[in-house]
């Protein structure tokens, strides 16, 4: 189980992610599931509220698939508890963008790509995102700003950060930088 | 109730009208009076006057046609029209759209699309459900496109302010819910869902109006059935 910060084209991650993706599969040998934004997509639309959506989309699992979480878990695990009630349309764009990103990671994968997955979410919300990724699965971030993400401020306050190995990709290959580890 | 009243109350005020109509009608009041009245009433309890734009604008067609030049004065050209007993005549779109205008702005579609849900029709209750979806999401872009123009200086949230800048917000709403559109699906099995999903099942609440309304309904019927 392993973090990676890609550094890329930022182009790539708009008009290339599949390329990027079997780069990636290529690099770690295994299958990437790949978490993207949607343009005008934040929510399933089959359901009204967070706690209807989260529900919606745990019942729905595949059978061979359980969620890695059933639902109080997951809503205490991502702090989601105070928004249960509310409707996911009235949510601002990250809080919306983060509901999305704690479902996709709640599938059990064995590693995953997430491109743009950190804009418009708060330093508290991307520590939560990167502790829940370093649970389960290698996860490989893709942003559009990689530094910021690997100058996240630390939280003293909070258990410490999963430590971020950084990757490259030169359009033709994605190999580790090396003493990233 | 957030999204609007449910689908029983939806029957419910449906079976009253139904009776209000049936016992008005031995009155000799004739039914498309009673429709009228019956929903004026419904739209003034519910405020839902934007919906009223809607039924202006449809029979307002009516009212074009009833402008032109015609041997008859007006009043005795309107009762005609409202008197006229052809296969599509204007009673039968009273019947059909103010009905079924009033009843879209106020049932809840979630809660209807639960209930469609419970009959197990394949695909029914996703699809409803869907379909109700698209008119928070109208709002909700509407909403977003508003915020916009407003930092740059222009007001389209107010009435005619909407009017005034139709040119500037229909062409990214329509762009919006097209994209939306396309992209739900790809969405859905990114989260591991399949599509159209699996909705719960859950039954409408029933509430003493609901029971209240059911028995009023009932009680004009019987008083139709006894005084016809």
């Amino acid at each position: 189980m392993a973090i990676y910060v890609l550094t890329s084209n930022p182009n790539a991650i708009d008009f290339d992610h599949a390329g990027l993706q079997r780069r990636v599969e290529a690099a770690l040998g295994v299958t990437v599931a790949v978490y993207r934004p949607l343009s005008f997509v934040e929510h399933s639309g089959f359901s009204e509220t967070v706690r209807e959506e989260i529900g919606l989309v745990l019942s729905n699992h595949h059978e061979d698939q359980p969620p890695l979480r059933q639902f109080d878990a997951f809503v205490q695990a991502w702090d989601l508890g105070a928004l249960l009630d509310r409707r996911v349309l009235d949510l601002s764009g990250g809080w919306r963008k983060f509901l999305g990103l704690a479902l996709f990671m709640n599938r059990p994968l064995p590693a995953r790509l997430l491109l743009d997955a950190t804009s418009h979410l708060s330093d508290a919300r991307i520590r939560t995102l990167l502790a829940r990724a370093a649970e389960q699965g290698d996860a490989v971030f893709c942003e559009y700003d990689p530094q910021l993400l690997l100058a996240l401020p630390a939280d003293t306050s909070a258990p410490a950060a999963p430590p971020l190995r950084r990757l490259n990709d030169d359009g033709t290959t994605v190999t580790e930088v090396i003493g990233s580890r | 109730m957030a999204g609007g009243i449910s689908g029983i109350r939806a029957i419910a005020l449906l079976a009253v009208y139904l009776g209000i109509s049936v016992c008005a009608s031995t009155l000799g009041i004739p039914a498309w009076l009673t429709c009228v009245a019956t929903f004026a009433a419904l739209f003034a309890w519910f405020r839902i006057w934007p919906h009223l734009i809607t039924l202006v604008v449809i029979f307002g067609m009516y009212g074009l046609v009833l402008g032109m030049p015609r041997p008859e004065p007006w009043p005795e050209a309107l009762r005609s029209v409202l008197n006229d007993t052809s296969q599509f005549s204007l009673r039968v779109l009273l019947y059909l759209i103010v009905p079924m205008i009033f009843f879209t702005s106020v049932v809840d579609p979630y809660q209807l699309a639960r209930d469609i849900a419970r009959l197990r029709i394949p695909g029914a209750g996703p699809v409803l459900q869907l379909i109700g979806s698209i008119r928070l999401a109208v709002f909700n872009r509407l909403g977003e496109i508003d915020s916009h123009l407003a930092v740059r200086g222009i007001n389209s949230a107010s009435g005619v302010g909407r009017l005034r800048t139709v040119g500037l917000w229909t062409v990214p709403l329509l762009a919006a819910l097209i994209t939306e559109a396309a992209n739900r699906s790809a969405y859905c099995q990114m989260l591991g869902l399949p599509f159209p999903p699996t909705l719960a099942a859950t039954r409408s609440p029933v509430g003493p109006v609901d029971i209240a309304l059911f028995a009023c309904a009932g009680g004009l019927l019987l008083l139709w059935r006894f005084t016809s």
